[in-house]
C-alpha cells in the first residue's frame, strides 16, 4: 500500500520575501483604512458642526449680518437670566415627564395583556405599533384635527355622553394635555413592545416557585417581574426621555408653542430664537444648556441602571 | 486617569480651544458680499458708502435681445394668486422664451427658504416672493438686487405712475431706492351683516366702542345663534394682524419712529387691548385659537355679525358653494380708521445669474394686462384697477383704494419684523386666552422688544 503525501500550499512567509513589509504594514493599515470613510463622514456631519456651534455660542453671530464678535460666555449667562428660557424649560420637563410616565404605565398595561396568549394576538400587537410608524408631523395633523377648536373629534365624542369638551388648544393645561397625549399615543407602542419583548423572556421557574410558595400576581409582579425587569425599563426610559425632551414636530403643527407660550418646549423656543429670530450665537448657547441637562439626565439614569 | 477625567479633560481643551479661536477671530469679520451679477457691475456705479453697510448690488445695461433658452426659478406663496401665475407661465414663455418654474410655500416656510438660501448665497432661486416689510431685512443686507436703474429705464412701459404711490413707497422702495414690485396686495377691512344691520337699525360702526355696543345688542337678540364678533386671535401673524387694527384705531404704535423707542406698554396700546378684551365676552369663543381659515369660515357659515378679515374675504364670502352668507354681507372702512396693511413684494435675487430676464418676469407680473386679468384674485396695485367702474361688483378694491388714500397701518418695515410681529403675537395671544392681564401681556412685549431693538443697534436709549 502506498502512501501518497498530500501537498497542502503553505501560506508565504512574508518575513522573508521582497515587499513582504509592504503588504504587512498594509495589513496593519488596512482596519484604519476601512475605517476612514465611516470617520470622515463622522467628523464632518457630526463633530464638526458640533465644534462649530460651539464657536458661535461664544459669539454674537447674527443669521446673514456681516460679521460677529466674540463675547465669551455672555451667552451663557444671558440663558439663566432669560425667563422664556427657564418657561421653555419647565414645558419641556413637565412635558417629557408626564409623557413618559404614562406611556410606562400604559405599555406595560398592554404587555402583560399582549402575554397572555388569546386569539388575534398578533394583530392586536401590529395594530397597536402602527402609530409608533407614523412621522411626527403627521401625528400633530391628526391630533391637530382631534383638538382642533371647531370640529374637535373628541369633543364630538365626549358631546355623545353628555360632556361638553372643552376648547382644548386655546387653555393652556388643557393645551399641555393634548400634545401629550399625542405624544402618548405615538410613543405607548414603543414600551409595549420592549416590555412585552421581556416579559415573554422572563424565567419561567422562578415565577412558577414563587408561585408554589403562595405569592399572589400581584406579589410576583411587585417583587419579581418588576425587579428582573428594571434594567430593560430603565433603558427604555432613559432612551424615550431623551427623545420626548427634544419633540418638536407634533406640538409646531399643533400649537406652534402655543397659546401664548404655554405648549413652547425648548427645541421650538431653540429654533425659533435660531432661525426666524436669526440669533444663532445665543441659540447655539442654549443648545449646548439644553445638550449639558439631557446628559445630566442621562448620566442619573445610567448609574441608576448600573445599580441594578 | 479614570475614562470620566479624560472625557472631561477633552471637553475642556476642546471648549478652550474654540474660545481661543473665536477670541482670534477679526472682531468684526469683512461683510459678505454677494457675487453681484456681471451685467450690475458697472464701475461708474460707485458711490459713497451707506452709514449702514447698507450696499446691495445694482443692476444696470440695455436690455438683452433675447432671453431664448433661460431658465427662472422662483419661490413664492402658496396662495390663490400665485397659482394664478404659474398657470400662465406658458404666456410668458411664449412672450419672453424665459422658462419660469415656480415653488410655493407657506408663510414662515416662505420667509425660512428666502433667509437661509439668501444668506448662504446658494443661487437656488433667480426671484423671490417676500412679505413686504421684510425688504427692510432682504434689502438691507444685500440678498436681492437693486433695480433703480431699470425702473428708471422701463417705468413708461410698466406704466409705474399707475402703481398707487403709497404701494411704491411700502412695497417697491427701501431707503429710497428701488427694489421690487407688488404682487398679492391687500389691506384688512372690516366685514358684516348686512341683512342684521338692516333688520336691527344698527349703523355702520366707525370705532371699536360702536363695534362693542352692536355687539352685546346681537348678543342679547340672537343668543348663540349668531355671536356678535370673531377675529383671528391665534399667536401668529394673523393674530397681530388683527390687533394693529385696535392699535391704529387709538394711535398706538410698536415704537417711536423717530427714536425706535419700544412704545408696547403705552397708554394707547393699553386702551387697543381692553378694548379687544371687552369684544371677547361677544365673540365667538374659539376666536383665540382662529386663524385665517376657522375666522372666514365662522363668518360665512353666519356664526358672528362683524369680522375684521383681509380683504380677501369677498371672494369667500361671495362664493354661493362655500358660503352661507351670499348676499348677506356688507364691507365697511376699518373702525378708527388706520387698517392694517399687507402684501408680498417680489424681487430679484443678487446671486441670480440671469437677473434681466427676472427683471422681464417681475414686469409681467404686474403688467397691466395681468393686473386686469386676475380681477378679483385680490386688490391690485394699480389705480386703474381699483377705480375701475367695472371693477365696483368688488367691494375690497375701492375699499382697499381708499385705505391707500387714508393711513395704513403697515407691519414695521425694519430688520427684526418678524421677530417683532412673533413676540407681539404671543404676548396679545397670553392675554386673550387668559393667562396674562393686558398690563402683563404690554409689559413682557415691551421687555423683549427692548432687548430686540437694542440687540439690533436700532434704539440708542
Amino acid at each position: 500500500m502506498s502512501t501518497q503525501s498530500l501537498d497542502y500550499p503553505q501560506k508565504p512567509d512574508l518575513r522573508n520575501k521582497k515587499g513582504g513589509s509592504i503588504q504587512r504594514i498594509f495589513g496593519k493599515a488596512a482596519p484604519l483604512l476601512l475605517l476612514l470613510p465611516a470617520m470622515l463622514i463622522l467628523v464632518s456631519l457630526i463633530i464638526y458642526p458640533l465644534i462649530f456651534s460651539l464657536g458661535k455660542s461664544f459669539t454674537d453671530f447674527t443669521l446673514g449680518m456681516p460679521g460677529q464678535e466674540f463675547v465669551g460666555l455672555s451667552n451663557y449667562v444671558k440663558v439663566f437670566k432669560d425667563s422664556n428660557f427657564r418657561n421653555s424649560l419647565y414645558v419641556s420637563i413637565l412635558y417629557s415627564v408626564i409623557a413618559v410616565t404614562l406611556e410606562l404605565i400604559l405599555g406595560f398595561g398592554a404587555a402583560l395583556l399582549l402575554r397572555r396568549r388569546f386569539r388575534g394576538a398578533k394583530v392586536v400587537t401590529v395594530l397597536l405599533m402602527l402609530p409608533m410608524m407614523v412621522t411626527p408631523v403627521v401625528v400633530g395633523i391628526i391630533w391637530l384635527l382631534m383638538f382642533q377648536p371647531d370640529f374637535s373629534v373628541v369633543n364630538g365624542l365626549l358631546s355623545r355622553i353628555g360632556i361638553d369638551g372643552p376648547i382644548w388648544l386655546q387653555n393652556p393645561i388643557t393645551a399641555r394635555f393634548a400634545v401629550i397625549i399625542s405624544d402618548v399615543w405615538q410613543w405607548t407602542p414603543l414600551f409595549m413592545m420592549v416590555l412585552l419583548a421581556g416579559l415573554l423572556n422572563l424565567p419561567e421557574e422562578v415565577l412558577e416557585a414563587a408561585k408554589v410558595d403562595g405569592a399572589s400576581n400581584w406579589q410576583s409582579f411587585w417583587h419579581i417581574t418588576i425587579p428582573i425587569m428594571e434594567p430593560l425599563i430603565l433603558v427604555i426610559v432613559l432612551i424615550r426621555f431623551i427623545d420626548s425632551f427634544k419633540t418638536f414636530d407634533a406640538i409646531y403643527v399643533m400649537t406652534n408653542g402655543g397659546p401664548g407660550r404655554a405648549t413652547q418646549v425648548l427645541s421650538l423656543f431653540i429654533y425659533r430664537t435660531g432661525l426666524p429670530f436669526m440669533d444663532v450665537g445665543y441659540a447655539a448657547a442654549m443648545s449646548y444648556i439644553f445638550l449639558i441637562i439631557i446628559t445630566i439626565a442621562a448620566i442619573l439614569l445610567i448609574n441608576q441602571l448600573r445599580k441594578t | 486617569m479614570s475614562k470620566v477625567k479624560l472625557i472631561f479633560s477633552i471637553f475642556v481643551i476642546v471648549l478652550i480651544a474654540t474660545m481661543l479661536v473665536q477670541c482670534a477671530a477679526p472682531a468684526t469679520e469683512a461683510p459678505v458680499e454677494p457675487a453681484a451679477p456681471e451685467e450690475a457691475e458697472a464701475p461708474e456705479e460707485a458711490e459713497a458708502p451707506e452709514p449702514t453697510g447698507f450696499n446691495p448690488p445694482k443692476a444696470s445695461g440695455p436690455k438683452p435681445d433675447s432671453f431664448e433658452g433661460v431658465e427662472l426659478r422662483v419661490a413664492m406663496i402658496d396662495e390663490e394668486r400665485e397659482w394664478a401665475f404659474r398657470d400662465l407661465l406658458p404666456e410668458f414663455k411664449e412672450q419672453t422664451g424665459i422658462d419660469v418654474t415656480i415653488d410655493f410655500y407657506g408663510f414662515e416656510d416662505l420667509y425660512n427658504k428666502n433667509l437661509t438660501s439668501s444668506s448662504a448665497h446658494t443661487g437656488e432661486y433667480d426671484v423671490y416672493q417676500f412679505h413686504f416689510p421684510d425688504m427692510a431685512l432682504f434689502d438691507n443686507r444685500g440678498y436681492m438686487l437693486d433695480v433703480s436703474e431699470w425702473v428708471e429705464r422701463d417705468k413708461g412701459e410698466m406704466e409705474l405712475d399707475d402703481i398707487h404711490p403709497s404701494l411704491q413707497d411700502s412695497h417697491m422702495k427701501f431707503k429710497d431706492r428701488w427694489f421690487g414690485v407688488p404682487t398679492h396686495v391687500g389691506s384688512m377691512t372690516f366685514y358684516y351683516r348686512s341683512d342684521i344691520f338692516e333688520e336691527q337699525g344698527y349703523e355702520v360702526p366707525t370705532t371699536w366702542e360702536e363695534v362693542l355696543t352692536i355687539a352685546e345688542d346681537v348678543e342679547a337678540k340672537y343668543g348663540d345663534d349668531v355671536k356678535g364678533f370673531v377675529f383671528m386671535g391665534r399667536s401668529d401673524i394673523q393674530g397681530i394682524a388683527t390687533f394693529m387694527n385696535f392699535m391704529g384705531a387709538y394711535g398706538g404704535d410698536f415704537f417711536d419712529p423717530d427714536t425706535f423707542e419700544p412704545i408696547m406698554d403705552s397708554p394707547e396700546n393699553l386702551q387697543a387691548l381692553n378694548s379687544l378684551m371687552a369684544l371677547m365676552p361677544y365673540s365667538i369663543e374659539e376666536s383665540p385659537s382662529y386663524g385665517f381659515d376657522e375666522a372666514h369660515v365662522a363668518f360665512q357659515q353666519g356664526r358672528a355679525a362683524m369680522l375684521p378679515f383681509w380683504d380677501s374675504g369677498d371672494g369667500f364670502f361671495s362664493d354661493p358653494e362655500q358660503s352661507d352668507v351670499v348676499g348677506k354681507w356688507g364691507v365697511a372702512p376699518m373702525p378708527g380708521a388706520r387698517a392694517t396693511n399687507g402684501g408680498w413684494t417680489v424681487q430679484i435675487s443678487a446671486d441670480s445669474e440671469n437677473p434681466e430676464a427676472a427683471w422681464e418676469f417681475l414686469k409681467w407680473l404686474v403688467s397691466p394686462e395681468m393686473e386686469n386679468g386676475l380681477v378679483p384674485l385680490k386688490p391690485s396695485c394699480r389705480v386703474s384697477v381699483l377705480t375701475d367702474p367695472a371693477n365696483s361688483e368688488y367691494p375690497s378694491y375701492q375699499g382697499f383704494y381708499n385705505v391707500l388714500e387714508g393711513e395704513p397701518f403697515g407691519f414695521p418695515k425694519i430688520p427684526p419684523n418678524w421677530q417683532m410681529l412673533e413676540i407681539a403675537a404671543q404676548g396679545v395671544n397670553t392675554v386673550l386666552t387668559g393667562q396674562a392681564t393686558p398690563e402683563e401681556g404690554l409689559a413682557w412685549i415691551q421687555e423683549q422688544y427692548e432687548v430686540l431693538l437694542l440687540r439690533y443697534d436700532l434704539w440708542k436709549p
